[in-house]
């Protein structure tokens, strides 16, 4: 046996427990729930479930709360990920230069150790439009200023309300990104790494042709963070499209459905509706978009993202 | 790699087995059911759960030899907890369980309990209130057996009552029971105040109740949710308009409760508590908080107004329900216990705590005296209880009081989401969640 052939062999020894733990606790239920969500079962009697076929997929089609559940999710991800991925890339770039550059990472990445319940709670009674202190704060720094305005005879000159954050259908989702704020951390550490892998010379060799600050970061350290990029869109993408725990404890009726998000929907309608096979169905539908969603991304990325930059200045 | 670090290695290995899957493999190895606890699943708060920790400790006394297990979950999400384990086959040997989602489950998984079998459980059941056992019964079977329950009323801080009055510079008294909705709308509308000037309410009237807490005004004006067979949808109609009309004109009209954002946060326990609001719709189970207060002896709960039909209250129950799907042992020491809890002893000590009202209704007394004798607030719960009706509950319970929920709270939104009655009623009927449910006259 040649040597490649045995390091292949034991590759795939090391590889096993991951495989058929995937197989196991994915692939097992996956198509054990395609199978259930081609029935009518109600989470209670199995033995009573009858077959539907693809009854429950078409179903789907005339889902108007499924769809509007859909489309809450898509709005809020499509912020969400915009939000933190702006904040973690500004981040990034700071700790890049700073002189503690471990410590000030660490301390970023901190709240992703924190317990989500407990933090999503926290944060709604920080923005809790009538006893919360970001509230608080805000009418203390508005009656200071109209305060000092007014002294100079400007009176009024803030004469607005203030946000209801959670208990208002506008404010709700933007309160939301406001809270995953916290976590951009975790896409930060990534784009990090991916600074700190890019290649000096390169930008060195631009700032001696006179390129300014701007036009480095566009033409030299994007193109080099754009596999980075790809990455944490599509993870950050998935996560908010996945958003439970937040919606599930801060939903409340002044919000008009405005984080009644697809698995909030698909939680109702197994434990509220007792539809579980619909859920399932909705559930495969959720796992197909965001497949597509991601598959398309990559393709897409293939086009403009690049994933080797070593030879750039032998060539 | 040396011997030492192998030895080292296979020491961690073997210790991390251990510490992983220890308890898993002592529980298959344990194959004598006769010693091993059966699980019992119940919520409430710590004062709760020291109440069953007593009561299983002088069960197990008893029982020598038959161990429980507790396992102490809390209210909110107890019921999917529960549903996600007996779907999986996991559920616990007994389950506290309320009335409301009890319709659903009761076939598949819970024991059906034969009185005819045991004389001592039959006095007892003749013993309880009507309604307790009614909600525990599926197709005249009995799967749960009733532990305790309550009403709503509305309860009065009369330090809200009091700020009122010195505002409004004449006197404003506490409600007395006997009164109509007309009487009882003036008076929010009297307790609402603005006691600084600013133009912002500092003391609302009333607390907007969920739906199920307002149901009793739904019943004052007229209406029903379902019919007698609780087959056929019947919130529609003038009056059940009247009722929807009502609840958005004590928010929007007469803005005597507060929106969603000014109580942003509180429930109708601590706006009542702090004052921020005069009236709220609760149950006994607010007694032994409100007690614990300066409002204790003062504050007073009185019956729901008269309307179209007299001022009911609606009654919920608990119960212990044994799982069909546990052993013939486990089923049987499961049973043992929910009787056990069915006994005056256990009873009894319900009625001191002050949290439900038994089951049994002689122990009614003992919960009257334990609060305070004939005109306390538990005597106003006790007397409530010879006209409480029983909510519409089915197995699509959950689902209905989702909806209901929405489409009556539909008629409070703030902006572009608010609807009128008529219109809520109407979106009411026609969710998928009530068509697919249950019947409906159509024109």
């Amino acid at each position: 046996m040649t040597e490649p052939a045995t390091r292949k062999d034991r590759t795939i020894w090391f590889v096993a427990p991951w495989l058929i733990g995937f197989a196991l606790m994915y692939g097992v239920p996956l198509v054990y729930g395609c199978w259930l969500a081609m029935t009518d079962w109600d989470g209670i009697a199995l033995d009573k479930a009858g077959w539907v076929g693809l009854d429950n997929f078409t179903a789907l089609l005339d889902d108007s709360r499924f769809h509007q559940a859909l489309e809450n999710s898509l709005r809020f991800s499509l912020l969400n990920v915009f939000c933190q991925l702006l904040l973690a890339l500004w981040l990034a770039l700071m700790v890049r230069h700073a002189r503690r550059r471990g410590w000030w990472a660490t301390i970023f990445y901190l709240p992703h150790l924190l317990s989500g319940v407990a933090t999503w709670l926290i944060w709604a009674w920080l923005l809790n439009p009538s006893v919360g202190p970001v509230n608080r704060l805000l009418a203390t720094a508005i009656h200071s200023i109209n305060g000092g305005l007014a002294s100079i005879g400007i009176e009024h000159a803030i004469d607005i309300d203030l946000p209801l954050w959670l208990y208002s259908p506008d404010g709700a989702r933007p309160a939301l990104v406001l809270m995953n704020l916290w976590r951009a951390g975790g896409p930060m550490l990534i784009f990090l790494a991916a600074l700190l892998r890019t290649n000096p010379a390169i930008e060195e060799a631009a700032m001696l042709d006179g390129a300014g600050r701007g036009r480095r970061f566009w033409s030299i350290t994007m193109p080099q963070l754009l596999p980075a990029l790809v990455f944490n869109v599509l993870t950050v993408f998935v996560a908010s499209m996945q958003h439970f725990e937040a919606p599930y404890l801060l939903s409340n009726w002044s919000q008009n459905g405005a984080l009644q998000f697809a698995t909030l929907e698909i939680y109702q309608t197994a434990f509220e509706r007792q539809r579980f096979s619909y859920a399932l169905a909705q559930s495969i539908a959720l796992m197909a978009l965001l497949t597509v969603c991601c598959v398309g991304a990559l393709i897409a990325a293939r086009r403009f993202v690049r994933y080797d930059f070593s030879t750039e200045l032998s060539g | 790699m040396t011997a030492a670090r192998r030895l080292t290695s296979i020491a961690l290995a073997v210790g991390l087995a251990y510490w992983l899957f220890a308890d898993l493999v002592r529980q298959q190895l344990d194959w004598n059911a006769d010693t091993r606890p059966i699980r019992f699943s119940y919520w409430g708060d710590f004062e709760d759960h020291a109440l069953w920790t007593e009561i299983v400790r002088d069960f197990e006394a008893l029982h020598p030899g038959a161990p429980i297990q507790q396992e102490w979950l809390p209210l909110s999400g107890y019921q999917p907890k529960i549903e996600q384990q007996l779907t999986g086959g996991a559920g616990p040997a007994v389950m506290m369980f309320q009335d409301e989602p009890f319709p659903r489950f009761a076939h598949h998984h819970f024991l059906r309990i034969d009185p005819d079998d045991d004389a001592a459980l039959a006095t007892h059941l003749a013993d309880c209130w009507p309604s307790a056992v009614a909600s525990f019964q599926v197709d005249n079977d009995l799967r749960g057996i009733p532990l305790h329950g309550g009403n709503v009323l509305i309860f009065c801080n009369p330090d809200a009552f009091d700020r009122a009055a010195q505002h409004h510079g004449r006197d404003i008294l506490l409600p007395t029971g006997d009164w109509t909705l007309e009487e009882f709308a003036e008076l929010a509308q009297l307790l609402t105040i603005d006691i600084d000037g600013d133009g912002s309410t500092d003391q609302y009237g009333f607390f907007q109740p969920y739906w199920v807490y307002y149901l009793p005004f739904i019943w004052s004006h007229g209406a029903d949710l379902l019919d007698e067979s609780r087959t056929r949808w019947t919130l529609q109609g003038p009056q059940a308009e009247a009722a929807f009309a009502f609840f958005a004109d004590l928010n929007v009209r007469h803005g005597v409760t507060p929106n969603p954002q000014a109580y942003a946060g509180q429930d109708s326990d601590t706006a009542f508590l702090s004052g921020r609001v005069a009236m709220c719709v609760t149950g006994p189970w607010f007694m032994p908080y409100l007690n614990q207060t300066d409002l204790r002896g003062r504050y007073r709960v009185v019956p729901f107004p008269n309307g179209a039909r007299p001022g009911r209250t609606r009654v919920t129950w608990d119960g212990l329900c044994i799982n069909a799907n546990v052993s013939e042992t486990a089923q049987a020491r499961g049973l043992a216990f929910a009787k056990f809890v069915l006994t005056a002893g256990v009873q009894r000590r319900f009625a001191e705590a002050q949290r439900a009202i038994p089951a049994c209704q002689s122990l009614t007394r003992a919960f009257v005296e334990a609060g305070g004798g004939s005109d306390s607030p538990a005597a106003a719960f006790a007397d409530a209880m010879q006209t409480a009706r029983m909510q519409p509950i089915t197995e699509h319970w959950i689902g209905m009081s989702r909806a209901v929920g929405r489409h009556l709270g539909s008629t409070v939104r703030d902006g572009a989401g608010r609807r009128s009655p008529r219109d809520a009623l109407e979106a009411l009927a026609n969710d998928p969640i009530i068509t697919r449910a249950f019947e409906q006259d159509r024109d």
